[in-house]
């Protein structure tokens, strides 16, 4: 067995270099998406969504409104205000320079100060992501109704006013007005804000991390389809007669191409660690001593014998790489993306929350983020163990019956 | 003629004798469903719970039963006490609590009268700082100002409009109530389709991931080709047979791939129509035909694709807008052909785009075929 093994190893060999530097570009993409994602949901101060308004600009008070939201709303803090007409805009939105712009019709400006509100058009790219969602479906809410409380509130001074016999000026009306400016503008003083800190807990960005690092795991299978999805079983069954059963046979190919996977996640969190990203992920490794750090790269074994586990029962099952192909990506992928290892698992519904930890990404997911934080460590150290006798279980089953000759190449 | 039927049939059914194949293809839309039903109920991007103290007075009250609303975006949730709040955010079940004061309408009243940020009286606790958060908050504004409005009104005239001294503060406030503005100051741009309204923003990725999927359909027929091709079994053929060979079976894989896609974005809901659907996926594989035959002419073997592969997907889900949008890498994301499929379900443009893409993709791999591996 020795032999098959050092064979393997071998045989592995040959492509490890390929598939090594391929993997760390893999990580550099990874790297990409996860700087992507980062920049749009952490930090309120360097990532700003820019909108445009076009239209009918003309009016002072519609001028001075954009200037103040642009300058001294709370609001500046996320999104920048930016006034330009709407072919430019329409132009910037597919150039991707905006993330939206609001079209204000001719007369907005004098129907509304008669309380007559024409409609602005919000346009935006559709399936736009980030904060532009949040702009939309909140925001413009927030908008109107903000204006429909505080024009009750002149109005109705208005209507009271002329109940009385008298006549409502436009001093009184826009005296009210601006005091009603004013509390917009000191909005964010009703509330003050204390941050509790992530403590072992990870940060977004750190989350990011693990689930992403997750997926390129499990997605690395493919390249390795080519290697050992094959549908000949002559040299299992030759080995076999030999005395090395179906067992033996698995241990010696798996322990190779454990060693090649080890290697592969060894070096993205040893490069991410050089490099300074893992502790800007994870701010809890800055207080870890040498030996625990150390020690995070036996935490990992776990995590990378499951994967490990599972790209073996895969290969096993499938007799042409075409299947075993797209079974990984749709594993890796979807399943991957509904257990929380693309979006956070609490953007899901509680059904999926509950699920995800008992999917082998949800359990690799889990166990890569409390190698770090110790949060369920133990529960997700069984969970990958567990999955890892079960593929282990399902590829043994599978090599038995094809070298046995039952199911003859027809899995 | 018939003997490129024949071989096509032949193709085929040598993709169809694998019962792993054909179990893909019924996975593919079974997964697709399950996903797209499980996101469509209650969730959010944020989980923000709210709170009173001592359980708050009617103002209070009415501020959290506005906000414990459903949101695509944002999931409120009520705790019982203000340290069962605080406790979600320290566990990181929840992105921020927001503590409302026992004593609503008088500290609005305190607070009214400088505006000080000393008389704040909602407490936000959250675990950091993010863009989204900053925004949510926004929706504290929107909850309180109702509350604030009839203050400011009341407060104002009281100061400034000695005409209306003799009337009482209850008469006052009908006329507040009775101006009927409800204003719907915004229109949304009806680009985005009836499909991504009713299926939310979880449901949006698979689309993008049905379009890799695809692209990978090719590659691993390609890849499945070159491990026949090491072990000899179109050795019979001459090179122009076997590129052929190589060909169809690569095609009929995108094919039956871009099928069980098309199928997995009807019965998920996110269909658009017959026409643009079955158009933007007809040129799409025509696309992924050309892009992957490039692909394979210039990895050149089995084992390069492979490595290739998967730098492929995680380049195409990165660049393309599968999972966000960015502009970044606009000079990549024009060579890929699922930039142009996913665009063009939005904007029509983009099926014209990838028309002409095409040929280019497929002049591109009879150039790598000239100058390299041939097949």
């Amino acid at each position: 067995m020795k032999q098959y093994f050092a064979a393997q190893l071998k045989r592995l060999a040959k492509s490890a270099p390929a598939v090594i530097i391929l993997s760390l570009a893999l990580a550099v993409g990874f790297g990409l998406v996860l700087s992507l994602i980062s920049a749009t949901n952490t930090d309120a101060t360097e990532r700003k969504a820019v909108v445009a308004v076009t239209g009918e600009m003309e009016d002072t008070f519609l001028t001075m409104g954009i200037t103040a939201l642009s300058d001294f709303d709370t609001l500046s803090y996320s999104v920048e205000v930016v006034q330009t007409d709407t072919e430019t805009a329409k132009n910037m939105l597919d150039a991707g320079q905006i993330a939206a712009y609001v079209v204000i019709p001719e007369g907005f400006a004098e129907k509304a100060a008669y309380g007559e509100f024409m409609t602005l058009e919000f346009v935006t790219t559709p399936g736009a992501t980030g904060l532009v969602p949040m702009i939309k479906q909140e925001i413009t809410e927030v908008i109107s109704t903000i204006l429909t409380h505080s024009n009750k509130g002149v109005y109705g001074m208005a209507d009271a006013i002329e109940s009385v016999g008298g006549n409502a000026t436009y001093k009184v009306l826009t005296d009210l007005s601006f005091d009603y400016v004013d509390f917009i503008l000191l909005r964010s003083r009703v509330y003050s804000v204390e941050n509790l800190g992530v403590a072992y807990s990870l940060t977004l960005s750190g989350y990011f991390f693990c689930g992403l690092t997750t997926v390129l795991l499990f997605l690395l299978g493919i390249a390795c389809a080519h290697i050992f999805v094959r549908k000949d079983t002559t040299l299992g069954r030759l080995l076999y007669s030999r005395g090395i059963s179906a067992g033996r046979q698995l241990l010696g190919e798996y322990g190779a191409y454990f060693i090649l996977m080890y290697i592969i996640t060894a070096l993205i969190i040893g490069v991410a660690l050089v490099s300074g990203l893992l502790a800007s992920v994870l701010p809890v490794i800055r207080d870890m001593t040498g030996i625990e750090l150390a020690f995070i790269f036996v935490k990992l074994i776990p995590a990378v014998a499951l994967i490990c586990a599972f790209h073996f029962a895969v290969f096993e099952i499938s007799t042409e790489p075409v299947s075993a192909v797209l079974f990984q990506f749709l594993f890796a992928a979807i399943i991957g993306y509904a257990s929380g290892c693309i979006f956070p698992v609490w953007f899901f519904p509680e059904v999926l929350q509950k699920i995800a930890p008992f999917t082998p990404t949800g359990a690799a997911r889990g166990y890569l983020a409390a190698c770090f934080n110790g949060e369920d460590f133990f529960l997700y150290l069984a969970l990958c163990i567990g999955f890892a006798v079960l593929f282990g279980g399902i590829t043994l089953y599978a090599r038995k019956q094809r070298i046995l000759g039952r199911k003859e190449g027809n899995i | 003629m018939k003997k490129i039927i024949t071989w096509f049939l032949m193709l085929n059914k040598r993709l169809f004798k694998k019962p792993g194949f054909i179990a893909i293809l019924l996975l593919v839309p079974f997964i697709t469903l399950a996903v797209t039903t499980a996101t469509k109920q209650e969730s959010g991007v944020l989980h923000i719970v709210l709170a009173a103290e001592g359980g708050g007075d009617q103002a209070a009250r009415e501020m959290i039963d506005f906000l414990d609303k459903d949101t695509d975006l944002i999931l409120f949730t009520v705790a019982d006490s203000p340290e069962a709040a605080k406790a979600q955010v320290l566990s990181a079940k929840a992105d921020a609590a927001w503590i409302f004061p026992a004593e609503t309408d008088e500290a609005i009243a305190r607070f009214l009268k400088d505006m000080d940020e000393d008389n704040a009286f909602i407490h936000v606790y959250q675990r950091e700082q993010t863009t989204m958060l900053a925004l949510s908050t926004e929706k504290i504004g929107q909850a309180v100002f109702p509350h604030v409005s009839d203050d400011i009104y009341l407060n104002f005239i009281r100061k400034n409009v000695p005409s209306l001294d003799s009337v009482s503060d209850e008469v006052l406030l009908d006329y507040y109530q009775k101006t009927l503005l409800d204003v719907e100051l915004f229109a949304f741009d009806n680009a985005e389709t009836q499909a991504a309204k009713e299926n939310g923003y979880l449901a949006g990725p698979v689309r993008g991931l049905l379009s890799v999927l695809v692209v990978l359909g090719g590659l691993a027929a390609a890849i499945y080709f070159y491990k026949d091709e090491d072990a000899g079994t179109f050795a019979m053929l001459p090179i122009s047979r076997r590129r052929f060979v190589a060909g169809v079976s690569q095609q009929s894989a995108i094919l039956w791939v871009a099928l069980a896609s098309l199928l997995a974005l009807f019965v998920s809901g996110q269909w658009v129509g017959f026409g643009l659907e079955t158009a933007a996926m007809a040129i799409y594989v025509v696309a992924v035909a050309g892009f992957c035959t490039l692909l394979r002419r210039i990895s050149g073997s089995g084992r390069m694709l492979s490595a290739l592969a998967p730098v492929v997907v995680v380049l195409l889900i990165a660049i393309c807008p599968v999972f966000f949008q960015q502009t970044a890498f606009r000079f990549i994301q024009v060579l890929l052909p699922t930039y142009y499929y996913l665009n063009s379900v939005y904007n029509p443009m983009h099926l014209l785009y990838m028309a002409a893409v095409a040929p280019a993709y497929w002049g591109l791999s009879l150039l790598a075929g000239r100058l390299g591996r041939k097949i």
